[in-house]
C-alpha cells in the first residue's frame, strides 16, 4: 500500500528535526531515505510509525489519514510493520512467538500458518524454537523482519536496519533483505546514512538534510544528477570544479562539460565523478600522483593538479601508477559534469 | 508527551493541541501522598514552638547519645566491614568462596533480635550486664548486625577495580598489605563512605535496640514523648531534627555513590588475584569470620530455637502468639500489595512520560527511604488526623484513618516505597524502550505491553521488590508500635515487649520467625549475584 507525507513538520524544542517534508512512497516501492545522522530521518520513521505526532501535515497510509497535525492514530491501529535498529525481539519468547507476537487477532490455525510462511520466507523455519540470544546476528534481524511481515503491514520502515552487523555480513544480508521484501511484495521505507546501503537496495531514494528532502529520485539519477554540491558530496566520492559557462559548456581545469541551462559569463561548480578521469603516464603532464589508495577491484588515486588543486580519480586496478609519478589527467570520453552551484 | 515541549517551539498550522498527561498527574499524587507527611513536619515549629521547652532536659541527653552512637557505629562498621571485604578480596584461604557469601547474613538480623538474644544470655550467665545496657553495648550490636552494609559496598569496589593498581603499587617496592592499605582502601574509599552512611541510617532509625538496652537517642525520646507525654508537637520537633541528620546522611550517601562511580569507572576494571595463605594465617582468615557468623547468627538462631522449644515444653507462650503472627504475615502480605503497585506505577509513570514533573515527582515519593520509622509514624499522623476529621465532619463517620491499619500503610508506604521502586525501576529500565513501540507497532495498546511484554520481562524485579517489602514490614517495629489499632500487636512488637518485660524465652519464637523470614531475601540476593557474576 502507498504511503503519502505532505507538509509534514516536527519539532523538539528549539530543533526542527523534520521541517516541511513531502514524499510519496508507491505501492511495492523500496524506498531509502539517506542522511548523515542527526538530519532527521529517524524521526521521520516514527511520524509514519505514530510513535511522534507531527506538529502540522499530513500522513495517509492507504487511503486512511493517519496523522494530520489535529490528531494522531495510535501506532497499534496504523498497520505498520517496523524493523528496529536492535531489532527489539522480546527476549522472553521464541522465534516463532515472536513472529506471532502481532497475530493476536487471527485465529489459532491462521496465525500457525501465517508464522510458518513468513518463517520460510526468511528460511528460519528451523529456528522457530530458538530463543533470541540463541541467534546470529543476521538471524536476528531476519526475525525482526519475519515479526513485522508477519501481519500483512501496510508498510515495512526499517531504521538503519544493516548498522549493528558485521561488514562482512552486511553485503549479503542486504540482498537478502531485499529479495524478502520484493518476495512479500511490501512496501518499504528504509532510512540508513550508509549510501551503498541506499543506492543497491532501493528503488528510489530521499537525500535528506537539516530536516527536509533535497533530492527524490532513482539512485542512478541521484548519483549521476545530484541537484546541489552537498547532495553530491554526500552520495560517493567527488571532484567539484569551478568554471566559467560559456555557449552551453562551463569551461574548467580539466575540460569542458556540457551545461546546455546556464548563461554566458556565470561563474560555477561542475560535479565530476572519480571514475570518470582518466590518466596517462606523461613526463610533462598536468598532475602529479600523490597518494594511492588500493582497493583491490580498484584503485583511488589522489593527485596534485598543476592549478594547484587537488583531484581524485578511481581507476580500474590492471594498471597501477606509482606515487610521485607525473601524469595527464582528463575526463573520460563520455563523462557528464553537473553543475552543482 | 513530547507534545508539551513540542508546542513550546515555532507556531505552526494545525497544531496538536496539548493533553493532559495520565501518568504525570498519577506520579504526582503517589508523589504528594508520601511526601506530604514529611513535608508537614518542620510545621510543628511554627504551630508550636515551645513545645520542647518542657522536654528541655530529654534534647541534650537525645544529641549526646546519638552523637556517641553515630560516631562508634561509624568506626565499628567502617573498621569491621573494610577488614572483611578487603580479606575476602585480596586473600585466599580454606572456605573462602562460602564465608564471601555467609558474611552478608547478618543483614537478616533485626538490631532488637541480637539485643535480646544478648540481654537473655547475659541474663543467664550474669555476665556483661552492665555494659550491655549502654552507649557500648548498643555500639556493639549495630556495628555486628550493621557492617554488611560497608562490606557488601567495599567488596564491589575492591574487585571493580584495583588489581592493575595494586601491581603497581607492588612493583613500586610496597609490601601486599601496605599495598591494599596505600592504594586499594582509599581508591574504595566513596563506596566504604557510602555503606558507612547507609549503616548509620540504619542504626539512626532504629528504636528497638535502643530502647531495650535504655540508650535515649532520638527514637527513644520520640516515643517517650508520644506515649510518656501525649506531646505531638514536641515530638514532631524532635523528628524534624532526627529527619535532618538522616538526610544528611543520605546527600553523603548519595555524593558517595556518585563519586565512587567515578573512582571506578574510569580504566577496565580487574579484581586482584588473591593471595593463597597458608599455616596460621590461612587458619585465622576462615576461622575469624566464621567466629564472628557464629556469634551474630549461628549462636542467635539456636539460642532462639533452644528458648522457642522451651516456651513451647513450659507452656509459656502466650496465646496471642499465633494472633500477633497473623497480623503480621496479613500486614505485610497487604502493605506488599499496596507498596509494589504504588512502586509499579511510579516507575511506569517514569518510563512513560519524560515531563519534569514526573521526574520531580518520582524524586520526592522517594524521599522517605531510610527515615525512621518513628519519625514516618509521627508524620503520617498529622495529615491522617486532619483527613479523618474533615470526613468525620462530613459523614459522620468516625475516626476511619488514623485508628485503623490505613495509617499503618500510609507509613509503611513512606518508608518503604523507595525500595520496591529501586527494584522495580532497575528492572523497568532493562527494557528497551524499542520493546515497547514494537509491541505497539505489532498492533498492542498500552495495557496489552504492559501484560505481554512488560510483566513477563520484569517479574524477577517485581518478586523482589515485594520480597524485599514483606521482610522489612515483618520487622518494622517503631512505626507499627506507634500507629497499630487495639490489639493488634505483630510479632515484632511481642518480641520488643516480651524482651522488655525480661520474658526471653516467650520472645525467642516470634524473634526466630522473624528472622527465619529475614533470610528469604538475603538468599535472593546471594543468588541473583552469583548469578550475575557468572554470566
Amino acid at each position: 500500500m502507498s504511503v503519502k507525507l505532505e507538509s509534514v513538520e516536527k519539532s523538539f524544542g528549539a530543533t526542527h528535526a523534520v521541517a516541511g517534508v513531502d514524499l510519496d512512497v508507491r505501492d511495492g516501492e523500496l524506498v531509502a531515505v539517506l542522511g548523515p545522522s542527526g538530519c532527521g530521518k529517524t524521526t521521520l520513521l516514527r511520524l509514519i510509525a505514530g510513535f511522534e505526532a507531527p506538529d502540522a501535515g499530513v500522513i495517509t497510509v492507504g487511503a486512511e489519514v493517519v496523522a494530520d497535525g489535529a490528531r494522531a492514530i495510535a501506532p497499534e491501529r496504523r498497520r505498520i510493520g517496523m524493523v528496529f535498529q536492535d531489532y527489539a525481539l522480546f527476549p522472553h519468547l521464541r522465534v516463532r512467538a515472536n513472529v506471532e507476537f502481532g497475530l493476536s487477532r487471527h485465529g489459532a490455525d491462521e496465525r500457525a500458518a501465517l508464522s510458518k510462511r513468513t518463517l520460510e520466507l526468511v528460511s528460519l523455519q528451523h529456528k522457530a524454537d530458538r530463543y533470541p540470544h540463541e541467534l546470529s546476528g543476521g538471524e536476528r534481524q531476519r526475525v525482526a523482519l519475519a515479526r513485522a511481515l508477519a501481519p500483512e503491514p501496510a508498510i515495512v520502515l526499517l531504521d538503519e536496519p544493516f548498522s549493528s552487523l558485521d561488514a562482512s555480513l552486511r553485503a549479503e544480508l542486504r540482498r537478502e533483505v531485499e529479495l524478502i521484501l520484493r518476495d512479500a511484495g511490501a512496501t518499504a521505507l528504509l532510512v540508513t546514512h550508509d549510501q551503498e546501503e541506499a543506492l543497491t537496495l532501493a528503488d528510489r531514494l530521499a537525500v535528506m538534510r537539516d530536516g527536509a528532502l533535497v533530492q527524490v529520485d532513482a539512485p542512478e539519477a541521484v548519483y549521476s544528477r545530484p541537484v546541489d554540491r552537498w547532495a553530491a558530496e554526500f552520495v560517493g566520492e567527488v571532484n567539484v570544479l569551478p568554471g566559467m559557462a560559456r555557449a552551453g559548456k562551463v569551461a574548467t581545469d580539466l575540460g569542458s562539460f556540457a551545461a546546455p541551462a546556464v548563461e554566458d559569463g556565470r561563474r560555477v561548480h561542475v560535479a565530476i565523478r572519480p571514475e570518470q578521469l582518466e590518466l596517462r603516464r606523461d613526463e610533462h603532464g598536468n598532475a602529479e600522483i600523490v597518494q594511492r589508495e588500493f582497493r583491490g577491484h580498484d584503485v583511488l588515486y589522489r593527485l596534485r593538479h598543476e592549478e594547484h588543486r587537488t583531484v581524485i580519480v578511481q581507476l580500474p586496478s590492471v594498471d597501477l601508477f606509482e606515487v610521485g609519478e607525473s601524469v595527464f589527467v582528463r575526463p573520460v570520453p563520455a563523462a557528464a559534469a553537473p553543475v552543482v552551484e | 508527551m513530547e507534545l508539551a515541549t513540542a508546542n513550546r517551539g515555532r507556531q505552526f498550522r494545525g497544531r496538536v493541541p496539548k493533553r493532559p498527561d495520565g501518568w504525570t498527574v498519577v506520579t504526582l499524587l503517589i508523589a504528594l501522598a508520601v511526601a506530604a507527611p514529611l513535608l508537614v513536619l518542620p510545621a510543628s515549629f511554627i504551630v508550636a514552638p515551645d513545645a520542647l521547652g518542657d522536654f528541655a532536659g530529654l534534647l541534650p541527653e537525645a544529641v549526646g547519645a546519638t552523637a556517641l552512637l553515630v560516631a562508634g557505629v561509624g568506626i565499628g562498621t567502617l573498621v569491621l566491614g573494610t577488614a572483611l571485604a578487603a580479606l575476602v578480596c585480596f586473600y585466599d584461604f580454606p572456605g573462602r568462596k562460602a564465608i564471601e557469601w555467609a558474611l552478608v547474613l547478618p543483614l537478616a538480623m533485626p538490631g532488637y533480635v541480637f539485643t535480646l538474644f544478648l540481654l537473655g544470655i547475659s541474663n543467664d550467665s550474669g555476665l556483661f550486664a552492665a555494659q550491655l545496657r549502654s552507649p557500648f553495648g548498643a555500639i556493639v550490636v549495630f556495628t555486628l548486625v550493621l557492617y554488611p552494609y560497608v562490606y557488601l559496598l567495599g567488596r564491589a569496589a575492591f574487585l571493580a577495580a584495583g588489581g592493575e593498581l595494586i601491581e603497581a603499587a607492588r612493583g613500586l617496592g610496597l609490601s601486599r598489605v601496605r599495598a591494599i592499605a596505600r592504594v586499594a582502601v582509599p581508591l574504595a574509599r566513596p563506596a566504604l563512605l557510602g555503606g558507612v552512611a547507609l549503616a548509620l541510617m540504619e542504626a539512626l532509625a532504629d528504636f528497638g535496640t535502643v530502647n531495650l538496652l535504655g540508650v535515649q537517642t532520638f527514637t527513644n525520646a520520640i516515643y517517650k514523648i508520644w506515649f510518656g507525654a501525649f506531646d505531638r508537637d514536641a515530638a514532631l520537633q524532635l523528628a524534624t531534627m532526627l529527619v535532618v541528620v538522616t538526610l544528611t546522611l543520605l546527600a553523603v550517601e548519595r555524593i558517595a555513590r556518585g563519586r565512587a562511580r567515578y573512582a571506578t569507572g574510569g580504566g577496565r576494571g580487574r579484581a586482584a588475584q588473591p593471595l593463597r595463605l597458608h599455616g596460621l594465617a590461612a587458619f585465622a582468615a576462615t576461622a575469624l569470620p566464621l567466629a564472628l557468623l557464629a556469634v551474630v547468627v549461628g549462636a542467635p538462631l539456636v539460642q532462639l530455637g533452644a528458648w522457642s522449644v522451651e516456651s513451647i515444653r513450659a507452656d509459656t507462650l502466650p496465646p496471642e502468639f499465633l494472633v500477633s503472627a497473623r497480623n503480621s504475615l496479613l500486614l505485610a502480605a497487604m502493605a506488599l500489595v499496596i507498596i509494589v503497585a504504588l512502586a509499579t506505577l511510579l516507575a511506569y509513570g517514569r518510563r512513560a512520560s519524560r515531563s519534569r514533573v514526573t521526574r520531580g515527582s518520582v524524586r520526592l515519593a522517594t524521599i522517605g527511604y531510610g527515615l525512621p520509622g518513628s519519625v514516618v509514624a509521627v508524620a503520617v499522623i498529622v495529615p491522617l488526623g486532619w483527613l479523618d476529621h474533615r470526613l468525620d465532619d462530613l459523614a459522620g463517620v468516625g475516626l476511619v484513618l488514623t485508628g485503623t491499619v490505613i495509617a499503618l500503610f500510609a507509613a509503611y508506604s513512606v518508608r518503604f516505597l523507595a525500595l520496591a521502586f529501586q527494584s522495580v525501576d532497575s528492572g523497568l529500565e532493562r527494557v528497551p524502550r524499542s520493546l515497547d513501540e514494537a509491541a505497539r507497532g505489532l498492533g498492542s495498546d498500552r495495557l496489552d505491553v504492559l501484560a505481554r511484554v512488560h510483566v513477563p520481562l520484569i517479574s524477577t524485579a517485581l518478586l523482589t521488590a515485594a520480597l524485599v517489602v514483606f521482610t522489612e514490614v515483618m520487622k518494622e517495629l517503631p512505626a507499627t508500635l506507634l500507629l497499630r489499632p487495639l490489639g493488634g500487636d505483630t510479632l515484632a512488637i511481642a518480641v520488643w515487649q516480651a524482651t522488655s518485660e525480661s520474658l526471653y524465652e516467650t520472645a525467642a519464637l516470634p524473634a526466630l520467625a522473624i528472622v527465619l523470614v529475614g533470610l528469604l531475601p538475603v538468599a535472593l540476593l546471594v543468588r541473583l549475584s552469583r548469578t550475575m557474576s557468572r554470566t
